[in-house]
């Protein structure tokens, strides 16, 4: 029990298991999902280990119990004691009996307990992992995609470690246990299930690819069912504008019975596997019972036949279905396994993204030789996957400058503004802001998509400012041009924001933004494409509200496509083949 | 309870089924008894024949019976065991095509504003999880109870054998746990797993909040404090989720004390009529170890249990989002005039929300063409919704045609206003399936001409599969501005007297767009045409345009 890992000769390298060709690749990559699995399970050890001794504990007692209970069958029925002398015996069942359901207990409550800090652990490394990607890195996946992840998956590896790892181990110690015991009362009993003890691993085998398929079969059938229906569902109103609702529903269940009938049929082959072990099992109790009968008849004599007793023939029968238990059980517990080994790989993968994306070279940084301005010095960068983006760029931009930076979608004017923000770092060269490491201190930032709490107006702007009076807080929106929203709400300052229905339109959540950077009146402001995706209204009320914000006298640095707001900046930059040209 | 009786009725429409798929569990069950009983009785027989025959005492045991009957039973264990996974696979893929059936017929009656809004595909992917938990009711819920109380039932009788009192103390004692293990279990996790949706929904809210809020965030300094306040909050949920899990593992515990107790009562009892001599040693092993064999489908009923509340709240949130009434809409007597449309007197605000309009009147004549210009929000789009029969005013009326629209008539069967919505949808299919949804007996030259019409005939002629290409969400091998014209050229194909276009030009560029306006003006020529944009110049020509002012309340 040094390591509780799962065996390298797992079921999916079981012979046969890859006749469909897996590849090869594929194939490494299982293997690293099971490494990671296994690193996880590491501050999980105790709580699993416990599992195990409370399994390992309750199969004693459970053994202690039959032993008994054999006992006293065959003290009252064969040597005719008195069932009331024997007070003790029936004592010690009972003790054995609240052991055992003690025990079990415990192996549960530890197996519940033994991921909590597992999902902990994975959910702060996927929070790390989105911070280290950055803004930039995260655009390519959609925060629903990114929150499921986070909840959903996360959540599907609680199985692996709770139930599927220790029934693992269990499944090894308590057969084991079992046919010690038999062993020493008859041979040939033992030798029964002994005969199936090799047949365990090819039972395992069996149940794993017969349940790896299983879950395989509906989870994509299930999957691609869910999906045309979902699709169907989206396209309601479609159907209801085109008159089709009649028949699309007579559709979906078409559909649904089609995937049905497809499914059954790898269903009733998957099933086979688990009736086999069914099948040993009840043939291992039919067979048991049948010589033990017999060698107490004195019909036959080989074996230990001669030295059975209805003691120890009760005895060995009790054990016999207790020795198949915790293989059926294992397999109940194998879908877990499989939902957690997806939920691995998709996390994994994100995980890695980060790796691959952000910079090999370690950063390299000047000695920051002026508290003035922001400066870029010979700075390089570029995403592994995409090229290099910056080669030997240098940017000096004055305390109080105002500079504008344009181009094409995709030259890089985002980046720029990231590398000033320290969302991401150069792999050269090196950058200061105001004699800082950039982000060392706070700053302002307007993107497309703003943080809105759901909360209230005076929430969400003293979430920068927590000890902003309510004269600066509607200060703030007035320069932002929302002080309308707030004004005609009886609760004022603390009516929700989302109140409008569908919640805040895009303009406004930009505004509720801009006075929350009015608010805590950072010296440095970076926006990035601030109108865009905004109709002709909203975008003129946003430029109206930055107007304002020129007017203060900060550092602001502004990647727009938008003539009118590069119109306010002192100096415009235009972003080409890894360079800036002054325009 | 009663939250869950609507979707008990649906599911019992198939009580055939669910009968014989719960005789064939409890075969199972009753095999495993009777295998493992059956053997206890004929060892112990055997054991005391044996000691008769070795003491030179003529004693006979027919060993062919009880021997046949082991076999049989280890036969029928395995057998319907395997016949009993299939079926009811079989059964429950049967309940979920029902089950979704009924959900998506009842959306389909429904008025849609509500899959209008912006978080629509969160809620429907909600509606379509809580509609899949309740194919759990009978596999997981209902079989397996009633499987237990008729197994239990079958083991009390054979305890007759013993004694009465004994067959009394079976049944009460077990059907004790087995209330306490199911109602029980899920009285005390009913709050616990009932609110656990809303919060995992309230705690994915803020989670995409900060996702997308990152750059904000982190700029401000406050981004690690949000993280951990994150998962501060997955803690608080992981909490209950360990109490529901905590007490599964007690309940279980308990079914082996009380199983395992109540065997022991049963060989004490028996053995004591063993002394007696009212009772033969083989019949007091043979009933103790059936109750034995009660633990394993008892065990089974603890996790479903405990998980209840949860399907019960499923249930709720069905019940209340998924309902609708169908009014009569009374016989129509007024000739209809093709082409005419009138908004009448019309009042409409969204539950709880400032009235959008306010008596707002206007009539369209046949082969008017009006444009409605404002920003998002001003509630454009609420007037075709209405006009369209998406939505039903609160006050006034909408004619069509010359006819008034009611609700009943509105949704499912009408194809007489032809609305290109602001957000629209391709289906997973190919082109062509997509265009077939307007027009089912749609010719080759009616498909390209429309292409024709919205500029994409060029483009789907350049493509290998042409008019085969797969679209929708699973293909997404078009650009957002294919995609509207694709929808667009759908909307043509309606051939509709009333053509409603929501930003017909989103996405397109400004070369194209030209082009369309002017195909577009020749294809609609003597259609009522409603044109909704944030800017006239977004729209095909139009004979008359309005502006915010004239229709906001």
């Amino acid at each position: 029990m040094s390591a509780i890992t799962e065996p390298s000769s797992s079921t999916d390298e079981a012979p046969g298991a890859d006749a469909g060709g897996r590849s090869s690749t594929d194939r490494e990559r299982q293997r690293r999902v099971r490494h990671w699995l296994n690193e996880l399970a590491g501050p999980a050890r105790p709580q699993i280990r416990l599992a195990i001794v409370g399994g390992t504990a309750s199969a004693v007692a459970m053994v202690v119990q039959l032993g008994l209970t054999a006992w006293l069958v065959s003290q009252v029925v064969m040597e005719h004691v008195e069932l009331s002398t024997l007070t003790p015996l029936i004592g010690g069942i009972l003790a054995a009996i609240l052991l055992r359901g003690a025990f079990q207990i415990m192996r549960d409550n530890a197996a519940a307990a033994s991921s909590e800090t597992i999902r902990q652990s994975v959910r702060r490394q996927l929070i790390d992992s989105w911070q280290a990607q950055g803004p930039t890195g995260l655009s390519q996946t959609s925060p629903a995609t990114l929150a499921s992840e986070w909840l959903e998956q996360v959540e599907a590896l609680h199985g692996y470690f709770a139930r599927f790892l220790p029934q693992m181990m269990l499944s090894v110690i308590v057969p084991l246990l079992i046919l010690v015991v038999v062993f020493c009362y008859d041979g040939l009993a033992a030798l029964f299930l002994l005969l199936s003890a090799p047949l365990i691993p090819l039972f395992m085998a069996l149940v794993g690819m017969g349940a790896e398929k299983l879950n395989q079969q509906h989870f994509e059938t299930l999957g691609r069912l869910s999906g045309h229906f979902m699709d169907r569902l989206r396209g309601l109103t479609t159907l209801q504008l085109f008159g089709q609702t009649d028949k699309a529903t007579r559709e979906v269940g078409q559909v649904t019975d089609q995937f049905r009938k497809v499914n059954m049929k790898t269903l009733k082959v998957a099933f086979l596997s688990s009736a086999v072990l069914e099948f040993f099992s009840s043939v291992a109790i039919a067979v048991i019972a049948m010589y033990i009968g017999f060698g107490l008849l004195g019909y036959i004599h080989f074996g230990g036949a001669d030295e059975l007793t209805l003691f120890s023939g009760l005895f060995i029968l009790l054990l016999a279905p207790e020795f198949f238990q915790p293989l059926r059980l294992l397999s109940q517990h194998y879908h877990d396994r499989a939902s957690a080994i997806g939920a691995a790989d998709c996390l994994l993968e994100r995980l890695e993204a980060e790796s691959a994306r952000s910079p090999t070279t370690p950063t390299v940084y000047d000695t920051p030789d002026t508290a003035q301005g922001i400066h870029l010095k010979h700075v390089s960068f570029g995403f592994a996957d995409r090229g290099p983006l910056f080669a030997d760029l240098s940017l000096t931009i004055g305390a109080g400058e105002i500079v504008g930076l344009e181009g094409p979608s995709g030259c890089g004017k985002s980046t720029l503004l990231h590398l000033i923000a320290g969302f991401c770092q150069p792999q050269s060269g090196s950058i200061s802001v105001f004699g800082e490491t950039p982000g060392a201190r706070p700053f302002g930032w307007l993107g497309q998509s703003p943080f809105i709490l759901q909360g209230t107006w005076a929430q969400n702007l003293r979430l920068v400012a927590p000890d902003a009076t309510d004269e600066q807080l509607l200060d703030a929106l007035a320069k932002a041009g929302l002080t309308h929203l707030v004004e005609t709400h009886p609760q004022w300052l603390n009516a929700p924001v989302s109140e409008s229905g569908a919640g805040l339109s895009g303009g406004q959540a930009r505004r509720l933004a801009l006075a929350r950077i009015f608010l805590a009146d950072y010296p440095l402001v970076l926006l990035d494409e601030p109108t865009a995706g905004l109709d002709a209204e909203s975008e003129e009320q946003v430029i109206a509200a930055l107007d304002e914000l020129v007017a203060n006298g900060r550092t602001l640095v502004l990647a727009s496509h938008h003539p009118q707001l590069l119109d306010m900046a002192d100096t415009v930059y235009r972003v080409r083949h890894g360079g800036l040209i002054h325009e | 309870m009663n939250e869950l009786w609507p979707w008990l009725k649906l599911i019992l429409q198939r009580r055939g089924r669910l009968v014989i798929g719960g005789v064939l569990i409890l075969l199972t069950v009753l095999s495993a008894i009777g295998l493992l009983g059956l053997s206890g009785w004929f060892l112990t027989a055997s054991a005391i024949t044996g000691a008769l025959l070795a003491k030179g005492i003529h004693a006979f045991l027919d060993i062919y019976v009880p021997g046949g009957g082991i076999r049989f039973f280890a036969i029928t264990r395995t057998v319907s065991r395997y016949v009993e996974r299939v079926f009811n696979h079989d059964t429950v893929l049967r309940l979920l095509a029902d089950l979704r059936v009924r959900l998506f017929s009842t959306l389909a009656h429904q008025l849609p504003h509500e899959h209008l809004f912006a978080r629509a595909s969160d809620r429907l992917s909600r509606l379509v999880q809580d509609i899949d938990a309740l194919d759990n009711l009978y596999l997981r819920l209902l079989a397996p109870l009633g499987v237990a109380i008729l197994a239990i039932g079958t083991v009390s009788l054979l305890a007759l054998l013993v004694s009465g009192q004994l067959a009394l103390w079976v049944l009460v004692a077990l059907l004790a746990l087995t209330a306490v293990i199911t109602l029980g279990l899920a009285r005390m996790n009913r709050q616990r797993t009932a609110r656990r949706v809303e919060r995992l929904e309230a705690l994915r809210g803020r989670l995409i909040e900060t996702l997308e809020g990152q750059a904000e965030l982190r700029a401000a300094g406050l981004i690690g404090a949000h993280c951990d306040r994150l998962l501060d909050d997955d803690q608080t949920m992981m909490r209950p989720q360990y109490a529901t899990e905590r007490s599964v593992s007690t309940a279980q515990g308990l079914i082996t004390w009380t199983v395992q107790a109540v065997a022991l009562l049963a060989l004490v009892m028996g053995l004591g009529g063993v002394e007696s001599g009212a009772v033969s040693g083989p019949v007091a092993v043979l009933i103790a170890l059936a109750v034995l064999g009660l633990g394993e489908i008892l065990i089974a009923l603890p996790p479903a249990y405990a998980e209840f509340g949860g399907t019960v709240a499923s249930a709720r949130r069905l019940n209340t989002e998924v309902h609708y009434e169908l009014m009569d809409a009374p016989e129509a007597v007024d000739e209809p005039t093709p082409g005419e449309l009138e908004w009448h007197d019309v009042g409409f605000a969204f539950e709880d929300h400032h009235p959008l309009l306010r008596h707002f009147t206007l009539k369209l004549a046949p082969g008017d063409r009006v444009g409605f210009i404002g920003a998002s929000g001003s509630g454009k789009s609420t007037l075709a919704d209405l006009a369209a029969g998406l939505l039903t005013p609160d006050t006034g009326e909408i004619r069509c045609h010359g006819r008034t629209r009611w609700p009943a008539n509105g949704i499912g069967a009408q194809r007489d206003v032809a609305y290109l919505t602001q957000r629209t949808h391709l289906f997973n299919g190919t082109l062509l399936d997509n265009l077939k949804l307007a027009r089912p007996d749609i010719t080759s030259g009616e498909i390209w001409h429309v292409l024709e019409v919205v500029q994409l005939a060029e483009a789907v002629d350049s493509w290998p599969l042409g008019l085969m290409t797969w679209v929708g969400e699973a293909g997404r091998q078009l650009s957002g501005g294919e995609a509207r014209r694709v929808a667009l050229a759908r909307v043509l194909l309606l051939d509709a007297p009333i053509v409603i276009l929501d930003e017909p030009f989103t996405g397109l560029d400004r070369d194209t767009a030209a082009q369309l306006s002017k195909a577009l003006e020749i294809e609609l020529s003597g259609k009522t045409v409603v044109g909704l944009a944030h800017d006239a110049s977004a729209l095909p020509p139009m004979h008359r345009t309005l502006t915010t002012d004239d229709w906001k309340a």
